[in-house]
């Protein structure tokens, strides 16, 4: 009997913990430490569980495919970097409920069907293919966590909320450098997955051309709608708060894309 | 607070006289703090009917010397404006003070050095003894506990921190950015001095007179000067600004930000407007990435640190309260110590007397000396393990027993009041 589906299990569970107990940590008060670290436990335990179930259940499948599993394996790591590195406690607070929404939806959709390949080029050239386009998918989702939590905190500057402000929220410039740190991450690793899924349909013209159309079509609309965000930030020097709105405008369209791609997958009308 | 500032008295004149005020009092121990905002005696002195009259009269012996007191007020005048602890009341407001629950401004940091200075000169000038040196650790102890293991300092409560705080809410590290003063007044000057701890990248200061700004740069020994009108290209290069000039109206409006703002292309600029009436343009707040902080704002977030404060200073007692209990145990043991040394010195005595009596009748005559010296050492250990036994239980007093019943009961037992000189102390 697997184990992947029970280990999937706990991964929800924890992720949905993480979730509540993320809540405790928005305001200051003798409970937030307690809490903030029985939240990030929980986060890790939820991480730890889901990289195990993705590797469970891509086992074996060659090449890889796109998984809900893989997705929220990989942004659960970069949010426990972001926690460990960047010193943003709070990440969490706003990638936890993400990740649950995400593990909850792949109970609707199932995981992408391995395609055929001819050699170990193309498999490898495919496997590339989904690397890119998972880091690329969750950078972005980490790019709208971040925008979360700008917003909320400049809405509390702005209006002088002060008595709001936690002590353990980030300065504000520092949620800024993260936000186009993930921003441009996600927008290289999407332009890679684009490339390399462009050089693979050029050399080795995969059967279904119409769902591959639509496909190419919202993930170049994601794509350009990230060059947009960018542009509008470094060249035409718009507002942070600009680029954060952008940056959730932009995930709603991915999640579209990717969400509306799974159920054209799984054969819907 | 009048009669505060007059307090004063710097530590040289107090070195001067220090040590004279002891002597002429008959006061055992000296400590004098000496601060903007109090003046205090701290010592020891034997007791006597009349010790709070003596220890006015020390008061005003000091500033009769040094202070200009006197020349506003008369003794009686003062009298109202003094306060007396004795004992354990006195331990207790030391703790305090040394832990800065007595300040003004609850915990600040100034007054711990302060102690400690006072204490070092008193080591100096050879007026501290054992008691207050003993008070003096203990309390600088208690102050360190109180601001590690409370929340006692860890907010500031004063303008210029508080908005310093708030600038730290946009950008994490300060020195990192560029800052602007306007204005070259109090507020402006001691706003100035925090910005240098942070170690800015740079330090600009507009004021219209150039001679105000350049005393400031001085006494900062940083910052460059600007006229006023060069405020709209300093509002490009800086990233925080901070306004305390007594201008009468707005001396920073809406177009000249607006202007700013185009050319600053998306960078946060942050506007900390401490004037009263205000510097700079309200409006200007809601301009896409410029925070505004008026003095309003800055009031509200020291007033919500200053209760934090209280409630800390609420846990601090529990701290002072168990380093009173600390040195009032230690005080018990120092007075019993020299009893068990009189003690021992009297089976010492005793043992050695009666040794010499009875080794020198007939019987012990055929004894080797050092057969006599083998018996007289056996009285002595017998002696020592009768004082060793006694000293043990007296200090650490089995169930049922007080320390000072069983001293007491010592004392009355075997010592003459000749051995022992009590020390009536105050």
């Amino acid at each position: 009997m697997s184990l992947e589906p029970l280990i999937r299990n706990v991964a929800l569970v924890a992720f949905t913990l993480a979730s509540v107990l993320y809540l405790f940590t928005v305001q200051e008060s003798e409970r937030v430490s307690q809490a903030a670290k029985a939240a990030f436990a929980s986060f890790v335990v939820a991480t730890l569980a889901i990289t195990t179930a993705a590797l469970m259940q891509l086992q074996g499948v060659q090449p890889l495919t796109l998984s809900a599993l893989l997705l929220s394996a990989t942004i659960g790591w970069l949010t426990v970097i972001g926690h460990l590195r960047f010193k943003m406690r709070l990440l969490g607070t706003f990638v936890a409920p993400l990740a649950t929404l995400i593990l909850l939806l792949q109970f609707f959709f199932t995981p992408g069907q391995a395609i055929a390949t001819e050699d170990r080029a193309s498999e490898l050239l495919i496997t590339c293919h989904v690397v890119m386009a998972i880091l690329g998918q969750a950078f972005t989702i980490i790019a709208c966590a971040v925008s979360i939590l700008y917003l909320w905190q400049q809405n509390l500057l702005k209006k002088r909320r002060l008595n709001q402000l936690a002590q353990h929220l980030p300065a504000i410039d520092r949620v800024d450098r993260l936000l186009l740190l993930s921003l441009w991450s996600g927008f290289i690793f999407i332009t890679l997955g684009l490339l390399t899924g462009a050089i693979y349909t050029q050399l080795y013209s995969p059967p279904d051309s119409m769902r591959l159309s639509a496909k190419v079509i919202w993930a170049t609309a994601v794509w350009l709608w990230y060059l947009a965000t960018l542009l509008a930030k470094n060249v035409f020097g718009r507002p942070s708060k600009r680029i954060a709105q952008m940056c959730l405008a932009g995930f709603i369209l991915m999640a579209v894309s990717y969400f509306g791609m799974g159920f054209l997958r799984s054969g819907g009308p | 607070m009048a009669v505060r500032e007059l307090l004063y008295i710097n530590e040289d004149s107090l070195a001067a006289f220090l040590p004279q005020v002891r002597r002429r009092f008959g006061l055992l121990e000296l400590v004098v703090l000496s601060t903007c905002n109090r003046f205090e005696l701290m010592g020891v002195a034997p007791a006597s009917p009349d010790l709070t009259a003596q220890l006015h009269d020390a008061f005003f012996a000091l500033h009769r010397h040094h202070g200009t007191l006197h020349q506003t007020y008369s003794d009686d005048d003062l009298r109202q404006s003094l306060y007396l602890h004795f004992g354990t009341n006195a331990v207790r407001h030391l703790y305090r003070v040394a832990a800065s629950l007595d300040s003004l401004v609850l915990g600040e940091t100034q007054i711990t050095g302060q102690f400690k200075d006072a204490l070092a000169l008193a080591t100096r000038l050879e007026t501290l003894g054992p008691t207050v040196r003993r008070i003096g650790q203990e309390a600088l102890a208690t102050a360190k506990k109180v601001r590690n293991q409370t929340a006692i300092g860890k907010k500031h409560v004063s303008i210029g921190h508080a908005a310093l705080d708030l600038a730290k809410k946009v950008f994490g590290d300060l020195s990192a950015h560029k800052f602007l003063v306007v204005g070259a007044g109090e507020m402006a000057t001691v706003t100035a001095k925090y910005i240098m701890d942070y170690k800015p990248r740079g330090l600009y200061i507009a004021n219209r007179s150039a001679a105000n700004a350049r005393k400031l740069t001085e006494q900062l020994g940083a910052g460059e000067i600007f006229g006023m009108e060069e405020l709209p290209a300093l509002l490009l290069a800086a990233d925080v600004v901070i306004s305390a000039t007594s201008a009468p109206g707005i001396v920073l409006d809406l177009a000249t930000l607006q202007r700013a703002h185009a050319a600053r292309r998306g960078r946060p600029l942050i506007l900390l407007d401490i004037a009263m009436p205000r510097d700079i343009d309200p409006a200007a707040g809601q301009l896409e990435d410029v925070y505004l902080f008026d003095i309003d704002d800055l009031k509200q977030v020291t007033s919500a640190n200053l209760e934090e404060r209280r409630k800390a200073a609420e846990e601090a007692e529990v701290f002072i309260d168990r380093g009173v209990e600390q040195f009032e145990a230690w005080q018990r043991t120092s007075d019993i110590k020299p009893m068990l040394a009189a003690f021992r010195t009297y089976l010492e005595q005793l043992t050695q007397r009666e040794g010499a009596k009875t080794f020198s009748k007939e019987i012990f005559k055929d004894l080797s000396a050092k057969q006599l010296e083998a018996l007289q050492g056996l009285l002595t250990a017998v002696a020592s393990k009768i004082s060793a036994d006694a000293a043990r239980h007296v200090l650490a007093p089995p169930p049922g027993f007080a320390q000072d019943q069983l001293a007491t009961a010592l004392q009355a037992l075997f010592l003459d009041e000749q051995i022992l000189q009590k020390k009536d102390t105050a």
